[in-house]
C-alpha cells in the first residue's frame, strides 16, 4: 500500500523513481509473485529511459530504503544501460 | 468554388427492411415503409414546397405549403407528413394546388417585412415564395401583423428577429429533437403565437446556443449577426473543428477570403449536420489582436522579444539545439506534440525527435489526459481506441457513462446520447457531481452513483462482483472470446467478499443497494454501453479504471456488436490521432514499441538513419530532468503546458531551468513566457491535414485562408530538421499522410484521395477494411482472445487530512474549452467569465463563505484564490473548480500525483483547504507582474521580418 509523505509534492528525482516503482509494484501485487515481479519489471523496461533505470537501481541501492518485497525482487530484472 | 448546398429531404430518412412502390407525377417510386412522400417524391428529385419541414426534424405538418393529390383520396393531404403507400399514386403540380399554395405563402408574405425581402437569409421562404410563383400580395401592411415586435439581440452570435418569424416551429423541434435542451417554446395561439425562448430573452434562457435553431430557421428571423454583418457567403469549404473531441465537420462560408460563418455539414459523418457553440461559433479568436504573427526571440527569459525573420529564428532554433547536444548529450532535449495539431504536424514533429534529434525524447499532451485508456485498452482489448462509432449509441439499450459530462465536453455527442435516452434507453451515471445529464428535460438517469473522488476502482470492483456471483456473465460469450485462465482468475478476485458492494460502500460512499441494482441493469440488456472521460483516466489509478471497464464489458458480452463497447469520450479534437501518430516516448506510430526490431528497421529504412531503441521522457520526466540539470532545450507546438499541467510551480521551475525552450503557438501562451524562441503557429483555418476523433475517425481538415504568419505550420518542423542537418522533405500534407501510410498498418489504406471520396475513414483502414472499420473487435479481439486484468483498488496517496480536509476535483463547462486560449477570445466569455470554485453549502457554511466570495484553495503544492459559487452539485466534503482561466491557477493547487502505469497526472484528487481571504494569493500576484514583464516585445525594427 501507499505510504503518505507530506512533502511528496516536490519529492526529488530519486525518491520519485522508487515512489513509481511502489506504485507499479500495487498494481500487480494481485498477481502470483513471480508474474508480478517480471511485470514490473517488464512496465518499467518498457516505459522508463536507461538513464532513469539506471537513477532508480542507484536509489535502490541505498541502505534505508526499505523497498516492499515485489519492487526488491523486480530489480534483478530491471535492464541495465547497454554500453558502447 | 461555390456554396454548397445540402439536400434536404423534407423528412427523415426512413431504414426499414419493407419496402413501398408508388406512382408520383408518373413515375414509379421505391422507398422504404415509413417514408414521406414528400421524401419518396425528393429521392427521385422532385422538389415539393415546404416550409416547416427539414429531414433532421420529425414532420409537423403546419405551414400547408407542401399540398399533394393523391388519386382516390379527397382533398389535398400534405405530403410530408403522409406516408408513401404501396400502389399510391401522387401528383405533385396541378392548377389548383399551384393556386392553394400561392395563396400560404402570400398571407405569410404578408405579415413579412419587405425591406428584408432581399436582405441577409430567409433563403428558403424565398425560394419557396420564388418555387410555388409568388408574384404580388394583395394585402398592405394594415391590418394587424407583427412587424413592430422588438427584435432580441442578446445572444452574442445570432439575433432573433419575430417580425419574420412565421412560427413553423421549426425551431422549437430544433432545439428539442436534435439539441435535446427544450428551450424554445410556442406562446399564445393563433395569430398571436410567438417562439419564445423562456421568460425574457436568449442569454437569459436554458438556450446553450448550438444554433441548431438558427440552422432551421427559414425565414431569416433566427440569423447569425456573421451574416448580417458580412453579407451572405458565396463559396464554402468542408473542414472540421477544432475544439473537442467529437470532430464535427462545418462547412466554413465565405464571402471572398472572409470568413462569414461556420454552419455544420449534414453529410459529416461524426455530427450529421449538429454543432456547439464552440464550432459553430467560437472561431474569431483565429483573426483575434492577441494573434502572434512574426517568429521572435530573446536571450533570457526577461529580455523582451525581438522579432525577426523566420530564417533567423529556424537557425538560431536548430543552432541552440545543436549546441545543447553537444553540451549535455543527445538525450538533453525533446518535443512535446500537440492533440490540438493536424496529424501530420505531429508526425513530422515525432519524427524530428527520432530522427534530427536522434533520441525518443517526444511526449505529447495526452500525457495528462488519456494516456491510461491507451495503456489500460491495449492491455485488455489489444488496442488503445475506443470500440464503437458515436451512431452506435443509436442501437444501445442501457448506458453506463462515468467520469464524463458529455453535455459540457462533448456536446454534439451529448444531443445524440440524449435524443436516444428520451427514446428509451436506461442511464446509470457514476460522478462525484451531479452533472446536467442526472436530470435534464425529459431525461433522468436511473442511478446517480455519486462516488468519492479517487475511488472508481473499488466501485467498478463492486459492479463486476454482482455480475459474477449473480450470474450475470455471458457464459458463452466469455468461452468464445476471452482467456478463460484469466477470466476464471479475475471472477474468483471480483468475487471476493472484500470486492462486494457492501465492503465498497466505506470507500466509494455508494449505497451497496444501487451498486446491486445498477449491475444488474448494466448486465440485463443486450445493448449496453460505457463513456467515459477524464474523470477516469485522471487518477493514481487511470489505468486500472480502464482496464476494470474493459473487463466489465467482456464480462457482459459487451464488445463487437453496434450498441455496446468502451468509449473513450476524447478531450481535445486531435487526442486520438496524436497518440495515433507515434508521440508517446516509447512507441512509434500505430502503437509499436521502439524496442520491436522489425518496425524500428521499416523506419530506419524510410528515414535513413539509425533509431534509437529504447524510450525517451515523459512530460513530467522531462520537467524533473530539467529540474536536475540534465534536460536543456525543448520544442513545444501548440501545447501550453505552465497552465494545463499540473503542479504549475513545478512545471516553471523546470522551463525556468532549460537553456533553450521554443515555442510555437497562435498566441503568446504562458508557456512561452519562459521561451527563448517563438514561432508562430496556424490556426485551424489555415491548416491542410486531418484530425482523428474519438471514434477513430479520420477527417479532413481544409485550408479556408492563407496562414497568417506566412507558414504553413507543418512546415516549421521539416524546416527545423533540414537546419540540423536531417533531409526532410514533402511538398503537401497528403504526402506526410503518405509516409504514415506507409510506415503504419492501421493506416496502410488512408490517402487523401480516399478521405475526399469518403468523407472519412475509421481507422483500422486496410486492405483487410479497405472503407475503415466502425466497430472493433466484432468476430475476434485484435489480440486474439480479450484479456481480464485484475485491478486491485489502491487508494491514493492523495487523501484529506485535518489540514486540508476538502477533495478538490476539476473539470470543464460548456463555452470554454481546455486551457481557455481559443474560447477566452471569443464571445463565449460572456456565459463564463471566470473561473469559480464550486462547494456546498455545508462546508460553505462551516467556513463562513457565502456566495460570491473570494475564497483561498490551498494545497500541499500551492496556493490561489478564487469565487466561490455554492452549488448543491458537490457531495459535500468535495470542492469543484475548472481550470479555463490561466489567472485562476487551478493548476498551481493540483499535485504532481499520478497515474501508475503513465503517469497521467491525478488531476481529480487533490486535498484541499478553503478559507475566506481579501486578497489574491501571491501566486497570482507574481504571476500578474510576470504576465507583464515576460511577455514584452521590443518595437518590432521595420524590415525584421518577412
Ligand atoms: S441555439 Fe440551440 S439551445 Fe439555443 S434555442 Fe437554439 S436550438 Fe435551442
Ligand atoms: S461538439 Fe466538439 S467538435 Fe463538435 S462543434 Fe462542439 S467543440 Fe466542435
Ligand atoms: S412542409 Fe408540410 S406542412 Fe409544412
Amino acid at each position: 500500500m501507499n505510504q503518505d509523505n507530506a512533502s511528496f509534492a516536490h519529492d526529488d528525482n530519486k525518491a520519485k523513481l522508487i515512489r513509481m516503482a511502489r506504485e507499479i509494484a500495487d498494481f500487480f501485487h494481485a498477481y502470483p509473485h513471480d508474474q508480478a515481479v517480471d511485470s514490473i519489471a517488464g512496465h518499467i523496461n518498457k516505459f522508463w529511459t536507461p538513464k532513469m533505470r539506471e537513477d532508480f537501481l542507484a536509489a535502490a541501492a541505498e541502505p534505508g530504503q526499505n523497498l516492499p518485497p515485489l519492487v526488491s525482487a523486480a530489480r534483478e530484472k530491471v535492464k541495465r544501460r547497454k554500453t558502447g | 468554388m461555390s456554396l454548397i448546398k445540402e439536400l434536404d429531404y423534407g423528412t427523415p430518412i426512413r431504414v426499414a427492411e419493407k419496402q413501398v412502390s408508388l406512382t408520383i407525377d408518373g413515375e414509379k417510386v421505391t422507398v422504404p415503409v415509413g417514408t414521406s412522400v414528400m421524401a419518396a417524391a425528393m429521392s427521385r428529385g422532385v422538389k415539393i414546397p415546404k416550409l416547416c419541414a427539414s429531414d433532421n426534424l420529425e414532420p409537423f405538418g403546419s405551414c400547408r405549403l407542401c399540398l399533394v393529390e393523391i388519386e382516390g383520396r379527397r382533398g389535398t393531404p400534405a405530403s410530408c407528413t403522409t406516408p408513401a403507400e404501396e400502389g399510391m399514386v401522387v401528383h405533385t403540380q396541378s392548377e389548383k394546388l399551384a393556386r392553394l399554395r400561392r395563396g400560404v405563402i402570400e398571407l405569410y408574405a404578408s405579415d413579412y417585412p419587405r425591406d428584408v425581402l432581399t436582405s441577409a437569409g430567409g433563403a428558403e421562404f424565398l425560394d419557396a415564395a420564388a418555387e410555388v410563383g409568388l408574384r404580388e400580395i394583395r394585402y398592405g401592411f394594415e391590418g394587424a401583423n407583427h412587424l413592430d415586435d422588438a427584435p432580441d439581440l442578446s445572444n452574442p452570435y445570432f439575433a432573433y428577429d419575430p417580425a419574420k418569424c412565421i412560427v413553423c416551429s421549426r425551431c422549437v423541434r430544433a432545439c428539442e429533437e436534435v439539441q435535446g435542451t427544450f428551450a424554445l417554446t410556442v406562446e399564445g395561439r393563433g395569430f398571436d403565437s410567438r417562439v419564445k425562448p423562456g421568460p425574457t430573452d436568449f442569454i437569459n434562457s436554458e438556450c446553450v446556443s448550438c444554433g441548431a435553431c438558427v440552422q432551421a430557421c427559414p425565414t431569416g428571423s433566427l440569423i447569425e449577426k456573421s451574416v448580417a454583418a458580412r453579407g451572405m457567403p458565396e463559396h464554402s469549404i468542408v473542414t472540421t473543428c477544432a475544439y473537442c473531441g467529437v470532430g464535427c465537420s462545418f462547412k466554413a462560408e465565405m464571402r471572398g477570403e472572409e470568413l462569414v460563418r461556420m454552419v455544420p455539414y449534414k453529410s459529416g459523418q461524426a455530427n450529421e449536420g449538429h454543432s456547439c457553440v464552440k464550432g459553430r461559433f467560437a472561431y474569431g479568436y483565429a483573426t483575434h489582436k492577441d494573434r502572434m504573427l512574426k517568429p521572435m526571440v530573446r536571450e533570457k527569459i526577461t529580455d523582451p522579444w525581438r522579432e525577426v525573420s523566420w530564417d533567423e529564428a529556424i537557425s538560431r532554433a536548430a543552432a541552440e539545439l545543436k549546441r545543447i547536444q553537444a553540451a549535455h548529450g543527445r538525450e538533453s532535449i525533446g518535443v512535446i506534440t500537440s492533440s490540438r495539431c493536424t496529424n501530420e504536424e505531429v508526425f513530422v514533429l515525432q519524427k524530428l525527435a527520432r530522427a534530427a534529434f536522434r533520441n525518443n525524447n517526444v511526449d505529447t499532451c495526452a500525457r495528462v489526459c488519456h494516456s491510461p485508456t491507451g495503456y489500460g485498452l491495449n492491455s485488455t482489448l489489444g488496442t488503445s481506441a475506443g470500440t464503437q462509432d458515436f451512431k452506435s449509441v443509436d442501437e444501445v439499450d442501457v448506458i453506463l457513462l462515468i467520469g464524463a459530462n458529455p453535455t459540457d465536453g462533448h456536446p454534439v455527442f451529448a444531443s445524440r446520447m440524449k435524443k436516444r435516452l428520451r427514446a428509451g434507453a436506461r442511464l446509470i451515471i457514476a460522478d462525484p457531481r451531479a452533472i446536467d445529464l442526472v436530470r435534464t428535460p425529459h431525461v433522468k438517469a436511473d442511478y446517480h452513483l455519486q462516488l468519492k473522488p479517487g475511488t472508481n476502482v473499488a466501485l467498478l470492483n463492486s459492479l463486476a462482483h454482482v455480475i459474477v456471483t449473480e450470474g450475470l456473465v455471458d457464459d458463452s460469450y466469455v468461452r468464445a472470446r476471452c482467456d478463460l485462465e484469466q477470466f476464471d482468475t479475475w471472477a474468483r478476485f471480483v468475487a471476493s467478499q472484500q470486492n462486494s458492494p457492501e465492503e465498497m460502500e466505506q470507500y466509494t460512499g455508494v449505497p451497496a443497494r444501487d451498486v446491486r441494482a445498477a449491475a444488474r441493469l448494466y448486465a440485463s440488456v443486450k445493448n449496453a454501453a460505457i463513456y467515459y472521460g477524464l474523470g477516469v483516466t485522471e487518477h493514481s489509478q487511470g489505468s486500472t479504471t480502464v482496464m476494470a471497464l474493459a473487463n466489465l464489458a467482456m464480462a457482459t458480452g459487451n464488445i463487437g456488436h453496434v450498441g455496446a463497447g468502451v468509449n473513450p469520450l476524447r478531450g481535445q479534437n486531435n487526442v486520438q490521432g496524436s497518440c495515433d501518430m507515434g508521440s508517446f516516448p516509447h512507441e512509434f506510430s500505430g502503437y509499436r514499441h521502439v524496442a520491436r526490431n522489425d518496425v524500428r528497421e521499416s523506419f530506419e529504412k524510410h528515414w535513413a538513419v539509425k533509431l534509437d531503441d529504447e524510450p525517451g521522457l515523459r512530460i513530467p520526466n522531462m520537467i524533473d530532468e530539467a529540474i536536475e540539470g540534465n534536460f536543456k532545450g525543448l520544442f513545444v507546438q501548440g501545447e501550453d503546458i505552465a497552465q494545463s499541467d499540473p503542479n504549475t510551480q513545478h512545471i516553471t521551475a523546470g522551463l525556468a531551468a532549460m537553456e533553450c525552450v521554443i515555442i510555437q503557438d497562435i498566441f503568446l501562451n504562458e508557456t512561452a513566457k519562459y521561451a527563448h524562441i517563438f514561432l508562430p503557429g496556424c490556426s485551424f483555418l489555415e491548416k491542410d491535414g486531418t484530425y482523428t476523433n474519438a471514434e477513430r475517425r479520420i477527417n479532413r481538415v481544409r485550408k479556408v485562408i492563407a496562414p497568417l504568419c506566412g507558414k504553413d505550420e507543418w512546415r516549421v518542423g521539416v524546416e527545423l530538421a533540414q537546419a540540423m542537418g536531417y533531409e526532410m522533405n514533402y511538398n503537401h500534407p497528403s504526402e506526410i499522410m503518405d509516409e504514415i501510410a506507409a510506415l503504419t498498418p492501421t493506416f496502410a489504406g488512408v490517402s487523401y484521395r480516399k478521405l475526399d471520396e469518403l468523407g472519412s475513414v475509421q481507422w483500422p483502414c486496410n486492405d483487410q477494411a479497405p472503407e475503415g472499420t466502425p466497430i472493433m473487435h466484432v468476430d475476434r479481439f485484435v489480440i486474439g482472445k480479450g484479456r481480464f486484468m485484475l485491478t486491485e483498488y489502491v487508494p491514493t496517496r492523495e487523501r484529506s487530512g485535518p489540514r486540508y480536509p476538502l477533495i478538490l476535483t476539476t473539470g470543464r463547462i460548456l463555452s470554454q474549452y481546455n486551457v481557455g486560449a481559443q474560447t477566452r477570445r471569443t464571445d463565449n466569455v460572456l456565459w463564463h467569465p471566470e473561473d469559480v470554485l464550486e462547494i456546498h453549502p455545508f462546508d460553505a457554511e462551516q467556513r463562513g463563505v457565502v456566495d460570491g466570495d473570494l475564497v483561498s484553495l490551498s494545497s500541499r503544492a500551492g496556493d490561489t484564490t478564487l469565487r466561490a459559487r455554492i452549488s448543491q452539485r458537490m457531495q459535500p466534503g468535495v470542492v469543484y473548480t475548472t481550470f479555463h482561466f490561466p489567472g485562476s491557477g487551478a493548476n498551481v493547487v493540483t499535485t504532481d500525483n499520478s497515474d501508475w502505469a503513465t503517469n497521467c497526472p491525478e488531476y481529480k484528487v487533490t486535498a484541499v483547504e478553503v478559507r475566506r481571504v481579501n486578497a489574491l494569493s501571491s501566486w497570482q500576484e507574481r504571476n500578474a507582474e510576470e504576465d507583464v514583464a515576460m511577455r514584452k516585445v521590443l518595437e518590432a525594427s521595420p524590415d525584421a521580418a518577412e
